[in-house]
């Protein structure tokens, strides 16, 4: 077949925009194919930001908190001083505050089930754990740990291998609530996850931030 | 003036140009919903949030404190007495929330006792027996779906409780309870007994009690009352603050 003179603009517009269509194929062929976890991850310039003005925050509470202590209290006597020194043990409590303390960490390597967190969470607070967090999220009174699809899910956060619980209260006690004869761990053990129980017993050593998702009532009221 | 082949040269250029930018175009409007989708596919956000996730809400919360402390400094300035009765809300607030206060409310009456059934022949006695384990299950299942209080047998639970078996009895923080187990939740009764008859969490805990002829039941009730907690709640080794 011969081409018309007048034929040549069509053919070239044609190739032209087969080449345009086949660079634009290959650059979101090219997006789409870069490594998930590449993809994925988190600007970590970005996480930094936000761990410094995280830092930031906490020691304005801090500072604060200080200052509303040392407020002049209406009445002339200590109420404020108590009242603020009662809140701020009863955030502690709850959740609503970051806490540091002595205490000990635990490593869970392996299959480890929703039951034997809450198993161990259990032992911790039975041998007096103060305040629990697993995986950097806090523990609550309403904190629920429960089996997910693809493994153990603490208040709606997947617990990634290794799962990390710190609790606050006396290294000594709590390490060995865990490690008695017959205990917990062994049979945690026995099952095929491995526990790497450690004290930590500086004053400041575990720092526990507070709770993620502040409850509220919606049905319960006072009498 | 151009010449006929400048003339020509310049046309099939412009032509070039048009058509490369048609085909950019045209291929990333079919293309690109597709890798859209594919990317969302592959997400794995769903089933577990970032650490820029985490942090952003930690930052909510922090900023939400921040802003509550600036307001009652500021009032601790231009009236005091308003500042004292902010923070004693507060702690009333906060005391309600550790389970100080008793709290009323709807909710579910669940009863959970050993099984009635005769032990069968090389069968453990203890099989029978409601278990620690038991109670553990169902009071995580039942924080899950949402109880904002509950109490065992009359002793409310708070953070610091724990559950034991001690012989045939069962530690409760610091007290011990025979079955059979009253244990009151104040939430949402639909979505609670929907927990109990349905909730995939509570399978084995049903199996469990169909096994060993426990008997687990509930009622609906709209003026359930958990007592305060009465127990110990004294911080001996945690410092608030960084």
């Amino acid at each position: 077949m011969r081409l018309h003179p007048s034929d040549w603009p069509y053919l070239i517009w044609l190739t032209a925009t087969i080449i345009g269509s086949a660079i634009m194929i290959s650059l979101l062929g090219m997006r789409l194919q870069a490594p998930p976890a590449a993809a994925l991850a988190d600007d970590p310039a970005e996480v930094a930001t936000l761990l410094a003005s995280n830092d930031t925050m906490r020691a304005e509470i801090e500072r604060l908190d200080r200052q509303l202590a040392s407020s002049p209290s209406p009445d002339g006597g200590g109420k404020l001083a108590e009242s603020t020194e009662a809140l701020n043990q009863l955030r502690a409590v709850n959740g609503a505050a970051a806490v540091t303390g002595p205490g000990v960490s635990v490593e869970v390597s392996g299959p480890a089930s929703a039951a034997n967190l809450r198993d161990l969470v259990n032992e911790l607070k039975s041998a007096g754990a103060e305040a629990l967090a697993i995986n950097e999220l806090r523990l609550t009174l309403w904190s629920a740990i429960y089996e997910g699809q693809s493994g153990p899910v603490l208040d709606g956060h997947r617990l990634e291998d290794p799962v990390v619980i710190e609790a606050i209260g006396d290294p000594a006690t709590l390490r060995e609530a865990l490690l008695r004869p017959g205990g917990l761990v062994p049979m945690i053990e026995a099952n095929g996850v491995a526990l790497a129980i450690s004290e930590r017993p500086a004053p400041n050593e575990l720092r526990l931030p507070l709770a993620l998702q502040p409850r509220s009532l919606q049905r319960a009221r006072l009498p | 003036m151009a010449s006929p082949r400048l003339h020509i040269a310049i046309r099939s250029l412009s032509l070039l140009a048009t058509g490369v930018l048609a085909g950019l175009a045209l291929s990333l409007a079919v293309v690109q919903p597709r890798s859209e989708a594919a990317s969302r596919a592959g997400s794995p956000r769903g089933a577990s949030e970032s650490a820029l996730e985490r942090l952003e809400q930690e930052q909510m919360v922090l900023s939400a404190g921040v802003a509550r402390r600036r307001a009652t400094l500021s009032q601790a300035t231009s009236s005091p007495n308003l500042m004292l009765a902010q923070l004693e809300r507060e702690l009333l607030e906060q005391r309600t929330l550790a389970g100080l206060t008793p709290l009323t409310g709807p909710g579910l009456s669940i009863t959970l006792d050993d099984g009635d059934r005769p032990v069968q022949q090389g069968e453990e006695p203890e099989r029978l027996l409601v278990h620690d384990y038991d109670l553990r299950d169902l009071i995580n299942a039942l924080w899950a779906a949402g109880a904002e209080a509950i109490s065992v047998n009359g002793e409310r639970v708070s953070f610091s409780t724990y559950v034991y078996c001690v012989g045939s009895t069962i530690v409760v923080g610091d007290r011990r309870l025979g079955p059979p187990l009253t244990i009151l939740a104040i939430g949402d009764p639909t979505r609670l007994a929907w927990l109990l008859e349905s909730d995939p969490e509570l399978a084995p805990l049903r199996e469990r009690a169909a096994d060993r002829a426990l008997r687990l039941t509930h009622q609906a009730r709209e003026d359930l009352l958990c007592p305060a907690y009465s127990g110990p709640m004294a911080l001996h080794y945690t410092r608030v603050g960084d």
